[in-house]
């Protein structure tokens, strides 16, 4: 009589773990996706976003130097067109899988690009940031943080995300082997439980500037319960009736110790 | 179903044309005005708080640090007020979480006059090093625990913001509270 109760359960154990196993590669496999104009000379740029299922969105044009909110989170591939002034621009990217993506339109010698980048997690109590080097008419960019030299990065390139102290930084870049900063932004602040990505934009009539941008934040998903329904209104004894039946029950004793102290005093009258 | 408690009102009036929900831009006025920047960023870090005080809500209580474990924040004893680790300390950039009980099984506890406080009231949080900092009141927001905005109470914020998160709402024995109180405060 064990064996087939062991079987069924067994079986329950497997079949719940596919469902949930389904469940958390359904809910892990969202891929987003937003865009940041970095074309000199351009009014807007926007992103037309396809899923795998042919439903598509166009996000909202934004100016040079800005990005746009993440797109809704899209199951399976991902086909972007990015649209400069309502023309496309540099074809299509076609990317997929779980992850967050940022795509950064830009110009090289006139030559129209459109670079992905796969933005970072943010980590519990970490500040993670990292730049990329998105300015049109700079092949190089010595990067700088707080005055402390970072290294070079070229012209499309990325840094890897680094953990620095969460606070209000200077980050700054300058053509390689020259003193002087092309730009210095003192007032960045790099924020704890973040990941954020500081984007080297400008040239072509736009002036270098960094533009800084949340990639992902530690948050716990669930709504915390502060509450255990003392003062709710299906809470069992509830603390405003405890008062009521306090101040009724001292009412009824005080009525009861005059009633009696005023027969005693008849009595003795 | 979300119930507006207060609000900034210039996002209200703008947004209502939109078609967005009352509570959403209630939100939406209190984080704006929340992060308004109010003075320069410190350089200096803070160091963790220790100790909150709301008088208008007659709070004064230690502060502990509590994590999150499977996309759940712990929460703090009864009594004591809980800040999220995870994210900014208060007097930092970003939005600094702090989270109290609205009752007890029998009766009120700490937070328990927190979603009753107006703008202007003053929040003051103590760090382990005793440096003071102090927010006002910008507006606060009751929120469906079912459709909760993480992203804008844990989302960044290049200035310092507080929010104050409790329960409220209607109580069942089965599913709790069916909300929480959201209140957002910017540095004096």
């Amino acid at each position: 009589m064990r064996r087939p109760i062991k079987r069924v359960a067994l079986c329950i154990i497997v079949s719940m773990s596919i469902l949930l196993s389904a469940a958390a590669a359904e809910a892990l496999a969202a891929t987003e996706v937003r865009i940041l104009h970095a074309v000199p000379g351009a009014a807007k740029a926007e992103l037309k976003v396809e899923g795998a299922e042919g439903e598509a969105a166009t996000l909202p044009p934004v100016g040079f130097g800005e990005a746009s909110e993440y797109s809704s989170p899209q199951a399976g591939s991902v086909t972007a067109t990015v649209l400069v002034d309502g023309r496309p621009f540099a074809g299509t990217t076609e990317f997929g899988g779980d992850g967050r993506y940022t795509i950064v339109a830009s110009l090289r010698a006139d030559s129209e690009i459109v670079t992905l980048y796969e933005d970072g997690r943010a980590v519990a109590g970490k500040t993670r940031w990292r730049v990329v080097h998105a300015a049109a008419e700079l092949d190089t960019a010595e990067l700088m943080l707080d005055g402390r030299s970072l290294g070079e990065l070229g012209r499309g390139e990325e840094a890897d995300y680094s953990t620095v102290e969460p606070g209000v930084h200077t980050i700054g870049a300058r053509r390689p082997g020259e003193e002087g900063a092309l730009v210095e932004s003192p007032d960045v602040s790099l924020v704890a439980g973040t990941a954020q990505t500081a984007y080297l934009v400008g040239s072509g009539g736009e002036p270098t500037r960094f533009t800084v941008l949340q990639d992902d934040a530690s948050a716990p998903s669930v709504a915390p319960a502060t509450g255990l329904g003392g003062l709710g209104d299906d809470g069992g004894p509830s603390w405003r009736a405890a008062l009521l039946a306090a101040a009724l029950a001292g009412a009824l004793g005080g009525a009861a110790y005059a009633g009696a102290n005023v027969r005693h005093h008849r009595r003795r009258s | 179903m979300a119930v507006v408690l207060l609000t900034g009102g210039s996002a209200m009036q703008a947004g209502a044309a939109d078609g967005r929900s009352a509570a959403g831009l209630a939100r939406a006025a209190a984080i704006q005005d929340a992060e308004r920047p109010a003075r320069a960023p410190q350089r200096r870090r803070p160091a963790s708080p220790r100790w909150i005080s709301i008088p208008a809500a007659g709070v004064s209580a230690r502060v502990e640090s509590v994590a999150a474990r499977r996309g759940v924040l712990r929460v703090p004893a009864v009594g004591v007020a809980g800040w999220y680790r995870g994210g900014p300390r208060p007097g930092e950039a970003g939005r600094a979480v702090i989270i109290g009980h609205l009752d007890t099984k029998t009766g009120p506890a700490l937070f328990a006059r927190v979603s009753r406080l107006l703008p202007g009231a003053t929040v003051s949080v103590t760090d382990a090093r005793g440096d003071v900092w102090s927010y006002d009141v910008v507006g606060a927001a009751q929120v469906d625990k079912d459709d909760f905005p993480a992203e804008e109470v844990y989302g960044g914020s290049a200035s310092p913001v507080l929010v104050l998160i409790t329960c409220g709402g209607p109580f069942s024995e089965e599913e709790g509270y069916r909300d929480n109180v959201l209140v957002y405060a910017r540095p004096v």
